[in-house]
């Protein structure tokens, strides 16, 4: 089922899947910690639902549910913080533009982003159509003219939603929005920053879709500071504490990865990506993010590029992985069915898996503090612990070349005799090369003389012409002083050949033919011809032999088309 | 000497002293149980997470026990096995109800059985199948198979069910034990 492959050489324990669960939510939606008094960590998930039905907040404890409690918006992030050192942690839910606080399970605070200005035209709009003095087509085009003039993302989201909704939803919306118009912005991403390490409460920093982060005291829910960036914040990766010193790293929607320093005004992007950016996380005082390429990034915190990874599948997240025991540190990225931990030099780990993975979350649940949480496409999740005597010690290069193109050259050493070649050859570089020319333009000549020899000649079986493919075979039967002997002509020419003849010559002391010229009228290409000549050795007391030519002639041409050689047998003397 | 020993034991005065190890997972109730084998006078009401090791005194019939009470928390385990070669049994305690951990419980009592110190000298494990008494808690038999153990042939060991706020089944296992160790202490003198 979810049993990785290789159990026995794994880092991790055999999965344990969570009884009875159906998870389906991003991975931001995901947290540890302990949010009851017995101090036991567990596992908190806002699970997404079904378009807008079955919203829940889950709490996982063991292997079985908690408790779950419904939820009225749709959850986009969750974080587990400390706000109050004398009683138990609580959890926020980023729903729409609020955070919802919960503590010991129950409801406990909600707060929202403040609004931003609305447009007056917008507003005045609006307070028509509420009073009845304009219709809602009237609000439409209004609406539709401040689309043009400002942008739609610049529109308060109830005229976002009016805007794209039908007539029905349209009057819907009139009745039961149309009096309260707030620009509040959706939170897209939250994250936690610890107040100081004497006093380890957190600082919600939260980031909106009006390009805004707010740091969020977390005991009065009063805005801390509020930082205007110029790109929606989707992701934001906090480090240090805030009353010392804190950075917040910010991933925004337009690929750039912004820095924010305590005490620093003016935010430039540390990292600006030609492609996409899809997830981005702090592991060991560097900034590790992909991009849609399959290509996983380190930097270093102010932003330069360390090393690359080259990834063989899409990215789905990345997980960062902290061992304390050991000072193990690493990134987790998950592919479709297999995860693989890298730091910045080496590929440390893979596992895989049957199943197709959703997310995995990496963290202390229940007692064990370094646990793996994995969800599957399917809904299922399952519980994997990394082992005590595991470690990093095997580790392989990023992008593994094949073991015999890893193999290093066995480079001879100097010897006398390879030092005195060289310095020869440096000293009388151009008398070796003339030499050497030399000689190849003599196998040249020589070649093309024999080459000359033999076409002339027809001493041997030679095509002269690569343009007329004939091949030729001779057989001989027969004992002597009669032969009978059998010449086979296969043309593979493209065109037919017409008009040849096949001319056999030989001692006229020795042998004496039949037809000594044979027509060839026609030699279709791919078909095999045969003719057929008788010959007579002349005085088989001589026991002489000599070779015998068949040579296939054009009247065109001065040499023969093709040439075979034959090598007679001593006659037998004649049965008289 | 061998008179006078099997005098003084057949007189129940001079028992042989044995060493044993207490291991297990964090909050599986190692010091519970050995709390339980004190004698009633010496109890702690308060049991609190166990920090490096404590050595415990007990005794049964015919043999005295220092017991080395493990602490079971991650960054303490790797202490566990530097304790072995100087004991003569091994106590490994489990959470019966703890379903989550088994799969990391089989590494770590598969580190103690195959551990060098053990195998080489077949010192006997008792394995306590503790917190019977959690409703769901997994029985002896389906943790044996859960770890695997009906597989393990080597070595000397054996696994009972017990609840240690109790006492249940503690007596059974203790004796099981003190049989062990008098068998491998007789087996090491010949």
């Amino acid at each position: 089922m979810a049993k990785p492959v290789n159990v026995n050489q794994s880092k991790w324990t055999v999965p344990v899947l969570l009884k009875e669960c159906e998870i389906y939510c991003p991975s931001t939606c995901v947290a540890f910690g302990p949010i009851l008094s017995d101090n036991d960590s567990k596992l908190i998930i806002a699970h997404g639902g079904h378009r807008g039905v079955n919203m829940k907040l889950k709490v996982f404890q063991q292997l079985e549910q908690l408790s779950e409690s419904s939820l009225a918006d749709m959850p986009t992030a969750l974080v587990h913080f400390i706000n109050d050192l004398s009683s138990i942690p609580s959890i926020a839910v980023a729903a729409g533009p609020s955070l919802l606080i919960y503590k010991n399970l129950k409801p406990f605070y909600k707060f929202t982003v403040p609004s931003s200005a609305i447009n007056p035209t917008e507003s005045e709009a609006w307070k028509a159509v509420v009073n009845k003095k304009i219709n809602g087509d009237t609000l439409l085009t209004v609406l539709k003219r401040l689309e043009d003039d400002v942008a739609f993302s610049k529109l308060t989201p109830i005229s976002q939603t009016y805007l794209r909704a039908d007539k029905e939803t349209q009057v819907v919306l009139v009745e039961h929005y149309g009096t309260k118009i707030a620009n509040s912005a959706t939170i897209t991403c939250i994250a936690k920053l610890t107040k100081s390490t004497a006093e380890p409460l957190d600082i919600l920093v939260i980031g909106t879709e009006h390009c805004e982060i707010f740091l969020i005291d977390s005991q009065a829910f009063t805005i801390l500071e509020t930082i205007k960036i110029g790109s929606v914040p989707v992701n934001i990766c906090a480090y240090g504490t805030y009353d010392v010193d804190y950075r917040l790293f910010v991933q925004t929607r337009a690929s750039l990865i912004f820095c924010m320093k305590r005490g620093e005004a003016d935010y430039q992007p540390i990292v600006i990506s030609q492609s996409m950016i899809t997830s981005m996380v702090l592991v060991n005082k560097m900034i590790v993010y992909t991009t849609v390429e399959n290509l996983i990034h380190f930097a270093s915190f102010r932003g330069k590029k360390m090393n690359t990874v080259k990834c063989p599948s899409k990215i789905k997240m990345l997980e960062p992985f902290i061992y304390p025991l050991k000072q193990l540190a690493a990134v987790i990225a998950v592919f479709d069915k297999e995860i693989r931990m890298y730091n910045e030099h080496y590929l440390l780990d893979t596992v895989q898996y049957e199943k197709p993975l959703a997310w995995v979350k990496y963290g202390c649940y229940g007692r064990e503090d370094s646990t793996l949480v994995v969800a599957f496409k399917d809904g299922s999740i399952a519980i994997q612990i990394f082992r005590r005597k595991a470690n990093f010690d095997t580790k392989l290069d990023y992008n593994q070349v094949p073991q015999a193109h890893a193999l290093k050259l066995q480079i001879p050493k100097k010897t006398k005799v390879f030092i005195d070649l060289t310095q020869r050859e440096v000293q009388l570089g151009n008398r070796i090369h003339k030499v050497y020319q030399k000689n190849l333009f003599d196998v040249k000549y020589r070649l093309a003389a024999s080459y000359l020899e033999l076409t002339s000649s027809a001493s041997a079986t030679v095509s002269t012409t690569t343009v007329l493919p004939v091949e030729i075979s001779v057989d001989i039967h027969g004992f002597g002083p009669t032969f009978r002997m059998t010449i086979h002509l296969l043309s593979s020419s493209k065109q037919n050949l017409y008009d040849m003849h096949l001319s056999i010559i030989s001692d006229p002391e020795l042998y004496d033919f039949d037809t000594p010229l044979i027509p060839v009228h026609l030699l279709a290409s791919g078909q095999s011809y045969s003719f057929t000549t008788l010959l007579y050795c002349k005085d088989p007391e001589k026991a002489a032999n000599c070779d015998v030519r068949a040579l296939l002639v054009h009247a065109k041409r001065a040499t023969p088309i093709v040439t075979a050689v034959i090598k007679m047998p001593f006659s037998e003397f004649p049965l008289d | 000497m061998g008179f006078f020993s099997s005098l003084s034991s057949l007189f129940g005065l001079g028992k042989k002293d044995v060493n044993i190890v207490v291991v297990g997972l964090d909050n599986s109730g190692k010091t519970t149980i050995l709390n339980q084998l004190k004698t009633p006078e010496t109890r702690s009401q308060q049991i609190v997470p166990t920090v490096g090791h404590v050595v415990t005194n007990f005794s049964t019939q015919n043999l005295s026990f220092h017991a080395f009470d493990m602490a079971g928390q991650m960054k303490y385990r790797s202490t566990w096995e530097s304790y072995f070669h100087s004991s003569q049994g091994v106590i490994f305690v489990l959470d019966s109800s703890d379903r989550l951990r088994m799969e990391l419980l089989k590494d770590e009592l598969m580190m103690v059985m195959e551990h060098k110190d053990v195998v080489s000298r077949g010192i006997p494990i008792v394995i306590l199948a503790n917190k019977m008494d959690i409703p769901g808690a997994m029985t002896a038999s389906d943790i044996t198979v859960a770890l695997g153990l009906n597989l393990y042939r080597s070595g000397t060991w054996s696994i009972h069910s017990t609840c240690a706020l109790t006492g249940d089944g503690l007596d059974k296992a203790m004796q099981q034990l003190s049989a062990e160790i008098t068998k491998y202490m007789e087996s090491r003198r010949t």
